[in-house]
């Protein structure tokens, strides 16, 4: 439909013809430079220049030519034997006819009511991983994503808004394709068309019992109808660790230590040096992904089918990952009314787990020798172990089989209806193999029978689905009606047999039957949960303008007893379209301008199947008669809470969303306001309840509030040849324990943050955020014996060189039980991220960088040990009589110095350049020489700078929620250089 | 389309869903898959027995043994804290000079595995009685339970002082410390136990506690709290059932030849193997020479002064103390590479050894052997010793006399030029001997620092290690107790 001038000139028979004209565009009159006209089906072709002008030599067989810009609707233009030809090429606009995903199903974004988030697929290819939510890391207002390990298959930590409950599952619902999920893992990152975060309660409450996290909603891609695209892609990136960290080399190590244990090392300089960071790393070690898709359709079918292959080696040895992924998505219609489809991946998963070392090599004394001639080759690490050995004896993989998908059938019925019917299936098999051979490095470090654990895991889930839906448009009312009836179940089986003095070492004697199997050392058990779930959902549009949706959700589960069997989530919200109500209709520069807010409850059922009930305890045998016989002994296990039931979470959201210049500017603001009462929460039990050193109980007992703000806001435009866009988002988290429980006073705290030495660094307490860091707060160090005097001390045994801890309550003397204070959170008060991108000519280069700031990270790895471990590097500066250091203390291996305190707490705030990418498309004249639609080829770069105080290999920590952002020794997330092609032909 | 029709297909819809909500209330109800619970357990006469067999469970539990690492010893003058000087030092040292704190982890290991004892005891006193099964067979579960518990409750009062007293399942959360569990627990069980334990066992129950070995218990319950008389009189059934002898070989007390034998009144049955399900015993391990022949850790390193309370040419010190370059089965000891074989101090005097507790000592050539060492908790020659103390203090030397002298005759093994018998003299002088017999006798049987608590030589004996007066005479409450119950269990004095 496009304008355009003749000029018609009439060719003589015989002569070679030039076509030429000038091109503009339909918002910015006088020719625009850059625009590309080419011959249709050749490669020939041209670009305008400065003043919009192009010229090309036709051939007598050329008829068409197409004219094409980004931004702006391609056309196709007859010749005809024309020598002229002017073209305006019209903007395209994005209206608001666009559709989103929403739960069971799909819906005009125009009509959302809730607040929802989206990541297209190519933003989710960016960043190399096995796991999607990798790419989405400051992308999304209201998300955290945290790499709490790099190890090669270990899945990020999700956040959505905060952290809502107390130890039993924060992570958000994946649903993929419908199928419900915990992880996407298995999900190959490029099979994906968009992710779309549900994020508050008029989005999630469909979910129901599974909603109170959030939902990330997963959409394969599908086919479309034309001809057959085939993808091949393929990328290649070396990894190293970004950043070592500073540890003490063996002579400043071994002068240390002469402070603690004079004489300890009589010779510095004979000392030999093991970096242990430098021995065990792997430098560049290598990722690989690969594609090859295919997709086509036509008007009655589609199918997009995809085999994938990723490798990632991991910088410690023995720690990769490999995944293959198959998909096959097809979907066809039977007749007119019917539609049947499939969408399912297979995906076989390899992963060595790898030996945790981490911890090891940084406490591990520099002063050894980290291999020898003699023994095992091995030198001694007192306490902790040779990492290296420890890496070379641990030989642990898993194989896993998964098999992910659905198939459903859809009827259209009269009157507006349609029924879908849905199996859903996520099963998976999993074989693990453990085998430590007999081996002697020391005494706390050795294996004196080889033995092999074998571990064979099952999972099998099914959703079935019954859902009717109902669309009716009348005049100016549009509604559009959902319900549904599920059925979930969830069954998960575990076997684990041991078995010693294994015949030889060699791999392929990996077996039981080569061994004799430790009967005592085997077992199986099974859990089954099932759900039922009926749920119906109404969108009322009025003149497009007027939104109202209502949701109402059913769950019951096995988890919970009879009493407390059944519980509802009900959810309503609103939305007004201002723009296109007639006082705002005719602003040009007003392209949408929506307001909506929502209100709803969601639940959280992520608890252990068995926590209500006592189970009974058949392992603890007992020893009798003169052959030392095992015998059986069975008993109570640990005490039960019998009226468990779950967590439910209020939600309030208001919303703002603004389009503006057609959209090249979109700014979207929510304020959200998330209360989640009766958390379970696992409370550490006294002693005298009797079920031992380290157990807690399940018990419904807290209230926890998150609230804040997301801000999102985009920018797309062009200057001359030039396109860019720009992209920054926020969120505010203020998260904040309410109250313990209303049987419990408020000042009942969770003791949480285990460093495993003993110590508990966090506290969880109304009035805190969840896991909020507890101790002293320290005040110098006593320089001499006069300050020692002077006080205050916590003991006796206090010297010159000890921390000065503070008396907060003024009784002259430090208590563990008066004078601990709260210390900060592990959880940011401020997420977010900024990425820009431009495109030139062919070249496209753009960047994210995403941070947080807010949160405290407590260097729990540098925490007493056992035996003396290396320190960090700011122990150069530690207090000794010639350098009177006011903040790190005298030498010591333990003591007070190590107590919970600021002076082992660091600010975790963090800017990360995440990733950079460089990409040039190869232009469309050498793509149809090579007979491609499109190719690329581009470099990038992740993780390569992070600019933080804190002192470890990371900033980004998590653990679970009452020990997060505590640091035991994390393996490091690396800095990647990749490059890849991608084709499409 | 008509509207009638709309309204059939939504009451059709109506149907599907009641129907199915309804039909469905089965699909809901789960048992836990290859578990019991509590509803169905203690039903029959195999369930009391497995419930009981699962009280001795805790005996193999690492942290019953003092929270994993034997800091009686460590704490009393006998030992120091062994193994390398780098190892553990966070964690022991402060047990060798009495600088550890209210948030130590073995006292709160200890403390917590003791409990979780108690309450396997209660799960058994609790539900047996109910079940309908030979009577006499439930008096036998029974007794060893109430038996069991008051093994676990000693340990708690004498390492902690008063406790919350737990006698039932499922206790609220805020119980008070109680004064009275040795008069209303200990000594109830304990009469509980002796009037429903047969005297011995056969076969395959050996192991389990008998009539004695409630009696002997009582002994030291009684002797701990001052009831010398009571005291006497159990110790006394125990020497009067005449089930019970010395061994020859005062090694054969504690080498496996010696396991279930005349010497043994009680002790925790295990199996060589290096897991506790499995049967094993961590506590031999712990102990166990380090680096040649690997053995164990070697914590809990006998100290010069326990060397120099032995008379001369008691063969108990070398029965008892394992040297660097000594031969034991055949086997050269050659120890850790990383311990000093001896450490002098300024003025060249040796304050350590490199030594090792033999009565751990298990021949093989791994560390397994270690994990088969049967802790013997009641030994003959302590009752002996508990009732020549008891009868020395209410007045009856004679009797007192002739068992310590028992006890020194076994240890000369037949060499009359060594340890004379003790002759005459004064209540003191006989209670001293008898307090030095002990020492020899049962060193590294962690009753070094209860003895001297209780007889109060605690003070002037251990306050050169570091030993506070009013503080030390007991472990710290764990710090988590308190802070939990909320200040309801309240602190040891001093800490």
């Amino acid at each position: 439909m496009g304008l355009f001038s003749l000029c018609i000139n009439f060719l003589s028979e015989g002569q070679s013809l030039t076509v030429s004209g000038n091109v503009s565009l339909s918002d910015e009159p006088g020719g625009t430079p850059g625009i590309a006209v080419q011959v249709e089906g050749t490669s020939r072709g041209a670009y305008t220049d400065i003043s919009g002008v192009y010229r090309i030599n036709l051939e007598a067989s050329d008829s068409v030519l197409v004219f094409s810009y980004l931004g702006y609707t391609k056309q196709r233009i007859r010749i005809g034997g024309r020598t002229t030809i002017d073209v305006v090429l019209q903007q395209e606009v994005i209206t608001n006819k666009e559709v989103v995903v929403v739960g069971y199903g799909v819906q005009r974004k125009s009509d959302v009511t809730g607040s929802v988030g989206r990541m297209k697929s190519e933003d989710l290819v960016k960043v190399p991983n096995h796991n999607a939510m990798q790419s989405l890391q400051g992308k999304v207002a209201g998300v955290q994503v945290v790499s709490n390990s790099g190890a090669p298959g270990d899945a990020p930590k999700v956040r959505i808004r905060g952290v809502g409950t107390i130890n039993s599952g924060n992570n958000p619902l994946y649903v993929v394709d419908g199928v419900f999920m915990s992880d996407i893992s298995s999900i190959n990152s490029n099979d994906i068309e968009s992710m779309e975060v549900l994020k508050d309660a008029s989005a999630a409450a469909i979910f129901g019992v599974e909603g109170a996290n959030g939902v990330i909603l997963v959409t394969t891609k599908k086919g479309k109808e034309g001809k057959v695209l085939i993808n091949f892609s393929s990328e290649y990136g070396i990894q190293n660790v970004s950043k070592k960290i500073d540890l003490l080399n063996s002579r400043e190590f071994g002068a240390l230590v002469n402070e603690i244990n004079p004489n300890t090392y009589n010779n510095l300089d004979a000392l030999p040096n093991s970096d242990w960071q430098d021995l065990i790393f792997k430098k560049n070690a290598g990722i690989k992904n690969y594609q090859v898709s295919a997709s086509g359709g036509t008007a009655t079918s589609s199918f997009f089918m995809s085999l994938g292959y990723f490798h990632q080696e991991g910088i410690v040895p023995k720690s990769d990952y490999e995944r293959i992924s198959f998909r096959t998505n097809y979907t066809t219609q039977l007749g007119k009314y019917v539609t049947v489809g499939t969408n399912l991946t297979i995906a076989p998963i390899k992963k060595q787990n790898t030996a945790d070392v981490i911890g090891t090599l940084y406490r591990a004394s520099p002063a050894v020798q980290a291999r020898i001639d003699t023994g095992s080759g091995y030198g001694e690490v007192n306490g902790y172990g040779n990492p290296l050995a420890a890496i070379d004896y641990n030989n642990s993989f898993e194989k896993n089989f998964t098999g992910i998908g659905n198939v459903f059938a859809e009827v259209k019925l009269p009157a507006g209806f349609k029924y879908r019917f849905s199996y859903g299936f996520d099963v998976g098999s999993n074989r693990t193999v453990t085998f430590s051979p007999v081996y002697y490095v020391s005494p706390t470090q050795s294996n004196p029978i080889n033995d092999l654990t074998t571990g064979r895991y099952s999972k099998n889930n099914s959703t079935i689905d019954n859902l009717f839906y109902y669309n009716l448009e009348s005049g100016k009312h549009r509604i559009d009606a959902l319900g549904g009836v599920s059925f979930y179940s969830n069954k998960s089986e575990g076997l684990s047999v041991t078995a010693q003095n294994i015949i030889r070492d060699d791999r392929n004697l990996w077996y039981l039957n080569a061994g004799q199997v430790v009967g005592a050392k085997s077992n199986e058990d099974a859990t089954l949960f099932r759900k039922q779930s009926f749920f119906g959902r109404v969108n009322y549009v009025m003149s497009e303008k007027y939104l109202l949706t209502a949701t109402y959700r059913v769950d019951g589960t096995s988890n919970f007893g009879k009493n407390n069997q059944y519980a509802a989530f009900p959810s309503v919200a609103l939305g007004w379209v201002l723009s296109e109500e007639d006082f705002l209709k005719d602003v040009k520069a007003i392209s949408n301008l929506k307001i909506r807010t929502s209100w709803g409850k969601l639940g959280n059922q992520n608890i252990n199947a068995t926590d209500r009930v006592t189970v009974i305890n058949s392992g603890s045998p007992a020893v009798f008669g003169p052959a030392n016989t095992l015998t059986q002994g069975a008993t109570y296990g640990q005490t039960s809470n019998t009226n468990l039931k779950w967590e439910t979470t209020t939600q309030f959201d208001a919303g703002l969303e603004i389009g503006l210049f057609s959209n090249k500017l979109t700014f979207e603001a929510d304020y959200y306001h998330r209360l989640t009462e009766d958390v379970l929460v696992l409370l550490a039990q006294p002693g005298h309840v009797g079920n031992g050193p380290f157990t807690r109980i399940r018990t419904n007992a807290a209230t926890v509030l998150n609230r804040g703000i997301e801000l999102n806001l985009n920018w797309r435009d062009k200057v001359g040849g030039l396109q860019y866009r720009l992209g920054a988002n926020a969120t505010t988290v203020y998260n904040e324990v309410k109250s313990l429980g209303a049987a419990v006073a408020a000042d009942e705290f969770i003791v949480g943050g285990g460093l495993g030495n003993g110590q508990n660094v966090t506290r969880t307490q109304a009035g805190q955020p969840i896991g909020a860091f507890y101790g002293f707060q320290t005040n110098g160090i006593f320089q001499n014996d006069t300050a020692v005097a002077i006080g205050p001390v916590i003991n006796a045994d206090q010297v010159p060189g000890d921390i000065r801890f503070k008396d907060l309550n003024g009784d002259g003397k430090v208590d563990f039980s008066k004078d601990r204070t709260f210390l900060g959170s592990p959880i940011p008060k401020f997420l977010f991220g900024f990425n820009a991108g431009a495109t030139f000519k062919n070249f496209d280069l753009s960047f994210d960088f995403q941070g947080q700031t807010g949160n405290k990270i407590y260097n729990g790895k540098a925490a007493v040990r056992p035996a003396i471990a290396n320190y960090e590097g700011n122990y150069r500066d530690r207090w000794t009589t010639t350098n009177p250091s006011n903040i790190v203390p005298r030498a010591t291996a333990g003591g007070d110095n190590f107590n919970p305190s600021d002076f082992l707490l660091q600010d975790g705030s963090f800017l990360r350049l995440r990733t950079v990418t460089l990409s040039y498309s190869l232009p469309e004249s050498i793509c149809g020489k090579l007979k491609t639609q499109k190719m690329s080829v581009y470099f990038r770069g992740t993780n390569l700078l992070t600019i933080t105080k804190f002192t470890g290999y990371s900033p980004e920590v998590g653990g679970d929620d009452l020990s997060a952002g505590i640091d035991l020794g994390i393996y490091p997330v690396t800095a990647v250089l990749a490059g890849g092609i991608n084709v499409t032909f | 389309m008509r509207s009638s029709s709309i309204k059939q297909l939504l009451f059709g819809a109506l149907c599907i869903g009641t129907i199915s909500l309804s039909a469905c209330k089965k699909y809901l109800e789960v048992d836990p898959q290859g578990q019991l619970t509590e509803v169905n357990y203690f039903q029959s006469s195999n369930d009391a027995v497995l419930g009981t067999n699962a009280i001795y469970n805790v005996l193999r539990n690492a942290f019953f043994n003092e929270g994993l690492y034997p800091i009686l010893d460590i704490m009393s003058d006998d030992t120091r804290k062994g193994s390398n000087a780098s190892d553990q030092q966070g964690i022991l040292n402060p047990f060798d000079n009495f600088t550890f704190g209210v948030t130590a982890e073995p006292p709160a290991n200890w403390y917590n595995t003791l409990y979780l004892g108690v309450r396997r005891a209660n799960a058994v006193i609790e539900k047996v009685p109910a079940i309908s099964m030979d009577a006499s067979l439930k008096n036998r579960c029974l007794g060893e339970a109430h038996f069991l518990r008051a093994l676990f409750y000693l340990d708690l009062v004498r390492a902690f002082g008063p406790v919350p007293k737990i006698t039932g399942l499922n206790p609220p959360v805020k119980v008070p410390r109680d004064t009275s569990i040795y008069r209303t627990v200990i000594l109830p069980d304990l009469e509980f136990a002796i009037a429903n334990l047969p005297s011995a066992y056969t076969g395959n129950d050996i192991g389990r506690a008998t009539k004695f070995s409630a009696y002997s218990l009582r002994a030291r319950a009684a002797l701990f709290f001052g009831d010398y008389q009571l005291a006497a009189t159990s110790a006394g059934e125990v020497v009067n059932s005449n089930l019970f002898d010395l061994e020859a070989d005062f090694s054969n007390a504690f080498r496996p030849e010696g396991n279930y034998g005349k010497e043994s009144v009680f002790e925790v049955g295990s199996i060589g193997i290096d897991n506790a399900d499995a049967g094993g015993n961590e506590f031999g391990n712990t102990q166990g020479v380090r680096g040649s022949p690997n053995r164990g850790w070697g914590f809990n390193r006998p100290s010069v002064n326990l060397m120099n309370e032995f008379e001369s040419g008691d063969p108990r010190k070398d029965k008892s103390i394992i040297f660097v370059n000594e031969v034991l089965d055949g086997v050269s000891i050659l120890g850790d590479g990383t311990t000093p074989d001896s450490i002098v101090d300024a003025n060249g005097a040796v304050i350590e050894y490199e030594t090792y507790n033999q009565k751990v000592w298990a021949n093989g050539s791994s560390t397994l052997p270690s994990w088969g060492i049967h802790k013997k908790l009641i030994r003959y020659a302590d009752v002996l010793l508990m009732a020549a103390e008891a009868l020395n203090e209410i007045n009856q030397p004679g009797l007192a006399v002739t068992y310590l002298n028992k006890v020194r005759s076994r240890a000369r093994h037949g060499d009359n030029l060594i340890l004379p018998d003790f002759v005459g003299g004064d209540k003191e002088a006989l209670r001293n001997a008898i307090y030095h017999e002990r020492r020899v006798e049962l060193a590294m049987e962690s009753h070094r620092f209860f003895d001297l608590i209780r007889t109060g030589r605690a003070v002037t004996v251990l306050g050169p290690l570091g030993f506070k007066a009013n503080k030390n005479e007991r472990l710290p409450i764990p710090q988590v107790e308190i802070d939990i119950t909320q200040g309801i269990i309240t602190q040891n004095p001093g800490w």
